[in-house]
């Protein structure tokens, strides 16, 4: 019989693992080298648990990691040999340099989060919640770049916010046509910020993947999980049935 | 959900079985059985299906039998 799995929503090993990733990637400020905190964070208790010394996760939560990991497997892969075609096969003298690596990394791990929020909240609930945190953090950072530019541009600045939360609360009720107005903002957010130049000559040039799969990425994520999940609402830990 | 869906249809009776014959609430069965409440929400509203393993120890905890707990949908009991 499995040992019996204690049902914190974060296992101690979770939170060590996510305080050397904050960790890790903040020290690189003061040397890539602490880069290999970051990574013993990220990859270190998937490891631990293949080789059977942490069992801190049930039958389900482990099926959802091997499904999460599958799609990053799927997703990372896919970028890679399409970056790398592009980057061998272009005329102009793109180097395979560092970017690489990073536009690689940020597809699996996007890839893997929404994945493992998916399996965990179901469609509806992760769009919601991406909506929420997407809106938030946009909110965050309006309000700090417009600490010293007077009220009425913060005010302004934070209204930019407002249309997330709409579409959280939209997703909620209306679940279809909150993911086309979705896929609709994700289209738009891509030509207002210019990320289709992804596709031009330079691709790494100022970080553009990454920059495409944080600002697009959410937006299409959610509007295709509201499109695509057909029973999913209700679903996840919080939308149990407690007898 | 398509991406949980399974192969095969598999209707199960946790709910009515761990309410009314256990009386258990969903966590104190998931307690019981060594998984998160979650996993036993999962099943029950058919999003899941346990391994061999776990289907024998909540049939054991129920007091029933794993055929009371899961079976084929009719679709598929014939093949």
């Amino acid at each position: 019989m499995n040992e019996p799995i204690r049902n914190r929503r974060l296992s101690p090993v979770t939170l060590i693992a996510a305080v050397l990733v904050t960790a890790g990637f903040a020290l690189t400020a003061v040397s890539w080298g602490f880069l290999v905190l970051a990574a013993v964070g990220a990859f270190g208790p998937g490891i631990l648990r293949e080789l059977g010394w942490v069992r801190d996760k049930d039958e389900l939560q482990m099926q959802a990691a091997y499904r999460a990991g599958y799609h990053a497997y799927l997703a990372g892969g896919l970028v890679a040999m399409l970056l790398i075609a592009r980057v061998r096969s272009s005329a102009a003298d793109l180097s395979l340099s560092d970017e690489l690596g990073t536009a690689i990394l940020s597809v699996m791990w996007f890839t893997w989060l929404i994945s493992s929020l998916h399996a965990y909240w179901g469609g509806y609930r992760t769009a919601q919640r991406i909506l929420i945190i997407f809106g938030s953090v946009w909110l965050l950072f309006n309000i700090l770049g417009n600490l010293q530019g007077g009220v009425t541009a913060l005010l302004m600045q934070s209204l930019l916010a407002v249309p997330f939360f709409a579409l959280a609360w939209l997703a909620r009720r209306w679940p279809r046509p909150a993911g086309v107005l979705l896929l609709g903002t994700a289209a738009f957010c891509g030509y207002f910020f210019h990320l289709y130049e992804v596709f031009g000559a330079d691709p790494f040039s100022r970080g553009r993947i990454e920059v495409a799969v944080l600002f697009m990425g959410p937006l299409l994520a959610c509007g295709l999980m509201l499109l695509a999940d057909r029973d999913s609402a209700g679903d996840g830990v919080e939308g149990g049935l407690q007898a | 959900m398509p991406l949980m869906k399974p192969r095969h249809d598999i209707l199960n009776d946790l709910r009515r079985l761990r309410v009314e014959k256990a009386g258990l609430t969903q966590q104190q069965l998931a307690d019981l059985a060594g998984v998160t409440r979650q996993t036993i929400l999962s099943i029950e509203k058919g999003k899941y299906s346990p391994t061999v393993g776990l289907a024998l120890r909540l049939a054991r905890i129920l007091g029933v039998t794993v055929e009371d707990l899961f079976s084929l949908s009719p679709g598929e009991s014939h093949e």
